[in-house]
């Protein structure tokens, strides 16, 4: 039995602990949280709740620190974990800056411990079977891809979300995912170009259109929404000099149930639901105990999640200059 | 009413064949006479749809007709449209107007000189679905416009579309102008701002066949467009035009052709769509025919309509040379 701490008692972390406990391999030891009424509602009668990860750590056996607090912390929170000497699993953006990814990888290096962002798409089945009929050859040459992600804006806790500063608005929180799938499926990214709503100062709405040119050559259009009222939603096709390959999740639900009042309370974030036999958060769950286990590297490396953040941040950046980025640390 | 006369200038744009379909469809149509520098082509199309082949242009510009459909190879448009508007007939010419700002700017100023219509091939704004978005959004409906992500991807049409000296450019000129003139149209508004990412990863020949441009308006909306050839010979289909349009108030999402009924065949070993939609080409003929008759209808795009969609297929072709934003005057 593994002993996790999580810090951060929201939405993700939630999910996180239900995935832990789902593994039977892994105890929630104690719950970290500035809302001392969350981290106990998390807790239970298992873990003890904590207001910082430093007293959790002092007074509590731990041997991973799960960190799903908001993304400025992250760096702090994981470089701290990390110097303790804890396993980590960190949610994803890796962090808010560059620095701050490289401050993480150098807090690594050397710990002997495991450290894994939790790119979580790589555990959906449905974005893996896309990864492996690409390698397998079914579409030849991917030339042109395009994704989707999106539904409404979350609500964090003091709306955190909707702050761009601390966010990183619908690229850096959310379409992440895209580009990490998209840098395992094409390979490095060259230069991203993006226009989006993000320095555009309007609360609780974000909305961006990305597109990113890879070393290979192709081109991939990715857009990211927290404007689609119709609901959470993923979409992406594949074009190849072969074929081509296309997901939405909406045309491959598996089960639509529908209610003639609105019941019910949206959840803080909205994470895609899959009928499968498992969550995909508890195999990526799975993943990390089995590389803390063993020693293995995970299948996310600290450097695939910093390229990720580069891409996000060089869409921001080219959103406030109106001209493409060169991203220079994408080297697989 | 009368019969409107109309004579069709070449059938290489295979846009041509869904023209006269429609031509003959309405009863207030005539296809007097064709031309086409291909005779075999012009004869077969002349015996098909009732009518009689010409080969002589002047001849087939001197026949009783009120207008020309131009459906030439794109580099061909300016001669025809020129001539037919030197001997006073009304133009309807295919897409893209031109392969150069210079050819288009000429075709405009022969047809206002002449005193006869012009009008640019944009089939796509007599789509049911896409008049109802147009005005919805103008109604405010989705609120202020925000952005607009759309497609216009296809098969790659091979003949005279990939021999650069004829069309002008490959999937990217092909596609780029349909849905810059929706956009424009449904937000009266001018593309200021066009980057692109453009490739021929596709086929790796000298066209381009990938293209994803990325698009400024003067009222601030921003706007992408993949016009990618990057439908597969087994695609059930032959592409797509769509539109997502993000308002302060909402959303729209246009799939312009996704009326359809999904065909399984043993016979082809793959899927096909079977469109059960309104012909948007009978519209787009019906609105020249009153062009024809001296009436302009709105619906149909003129010929300065034609240039600006132009312009932005041509700014993306020179952003992806330069690796810049191309700001548009």
């Amino acid at each position: 039995m593994l002993n996790v701490a999580i810090v951060g008692a929201g939405g993700m972390g939630r999910r996180h602990a239900a995935s832990f406990r789902e593994t039977g391999e892994a105890r929630l030891a104690a719950v970290i949280d500035p809302d001392r009424e969350a981290a106990a509602a998390l807790a239970g009668e298992q873990a003890r709740v904590f207001a910082t990860l430093e007293e959790a750590l002092g007074e509590c056996d731990v041997d991973a620190v799960d960190v799903c607090a908001p993304t400025p912390f992250h760096a702090a929170l994981a470089v701290q974990a990390l110097k303790a000497g804890k396993h980590l699993l960190l949610e994803k953006p890796m962090a808010r800056t560059l620095e701050e990814c490289d401050a993480i990888i150098e807090a690594a290096r050397g710990s002997g411990r495991t450290a894994m962002v939790a790119h979580v798409l790589r555990f959906f089945p449905e974005f893996v079977r896309g990864k492996e009929a690409v390698d397998a050859g079914l579409v030849g040459e991917p030339a042109v891809v395009r994704t989707s992600r999106g539904g409404g804006m979350p609500r964090g806790q003091d709306s955190w979300y909707r702050d761009i500063a601390q966010s990183g608005g619908v690229v850096l929180d959310l379409i992440i995912h895209d580009f990490d799938w998209l840098r395992w499926v094409l390979g490095p990214a060259e230069r991203v170009y993006a226009r989006g709503l993000a320095h555009s100062g309007r609360d609780g709405q974000d909305y961006a259109l990305v597109t990113i040119r890879f070393r290979s050559g192709a081109i991939a259009h990715v857009e990211g929404t927290w404007m689609r009222p119709a609901g959470f939603e993923t979409r992406y096709e594949i074009a190849g000099t072969q074929g081509l390959l296309d997901f939405s999740s909406r045309d491959s639900a598996t089960l639509r149930v529908l209610r003639f009042a609105a019941a019910g309370t949206r959840p803080a974030v909205e994470v895609p639901e899959s009928p499968l036999a498992e969550s995909p958060y508890t195999a990526q769950i799975r993943h990390f105990l089995h590389c803390v286990r063993t020693g293995e590297p995970p299948k996310v490396s600290l450097e695939d999640a910093r390229a990720a953040v580069e891409i996000a941040l060089g869409a921001l950046e080219s959103m406030r200059t109106g001209e493409p980025v060169a991203l220079r640390y994408q080297e697989s | 009413m009368s019969a409107v006369k109309i004579g069709m200038a070449s059938f290489a744009h295979m846009h041509a064949g869904s023209y006269a379909s429609s031509l003959r469809s309405l009863p207030d149509a005539v296809i007097e006479c064709i031309w086409d520098t291909d005779e075999e082509r012009g004869r077969q199309m002349a015996e098909q749809f009732g009518s009689r082949y010409v080969a002589d242009l002047d001849e087939f510009l001197a026949a009783d007709i009120a207008g020309v459909v131009v459906c030439s190879e794109n580099a061909g448009h300016r001669e025809l449209a020129e001539r037919a508007a030197r001997a006073g007939k009304h133009i309807l010419c295919e897409k893209p107007i031109a392969t150069t700002l210079d050819d288009a700017r000429a075709m405009i100023d022969a047809a206002a000189s002449a005193g006869v219509h012009l009008a640019t091939a944009f089939p796509c704004r007599f789509s049911p679905a896409m008049w109802q978005l147009r005005e919805r959004v103008r109604a405010g409906e989705l609120g202020d416009i925000l952005a607009i992500a759309g497609t216009n991807r296809g098969t790659m049409p091979g003949g005279w579309f990939i021999e650069l000296d004829k069309s002008g450019g490959g999937a990217v000129i092909d596609h780029t102008v349909h849905v810059v003139d929706l956009m424009r149209w449904m937000t009266g508004s001018e593309v200021r701002q066009v980057y692109a990412e453009i490739s021929n990863r596709m086929y790796g020949l000298d066209f381009d066949d990938c293209g994803v441009l990325t698009m400024e308006f003067d009222n601030g909306v921003f706007a992408t467009l993949d016009t990618s050839w990057s439908r597969p010979k087994s695609y059930p289909t032959w592409g797509d035009v769509t539109m997502e349009v993000v308002g302060t108030q909402g959303t729209a999402s246009l799939d312009m052709f996704n009326q359809k009924i999904v065909g399984y065949s043993d016979a082809l070993m793959r899927a096909t769509y079977h469109p059960w939609g309104s012909n948007i080409d009978t519209g787009l003929v019906s609105a020249f025919l009153d062009a024809c008759r001296g009436s302009f209808p709105e619906r149909l795009a003129t010929g300065h309509d034609g240039l600006k969609a132009l312009e932005v297929a041509l700014a993306a072709y020179e952003s992806a040379r330069t690796g810049r934003t191309v700001i548009l005057d």
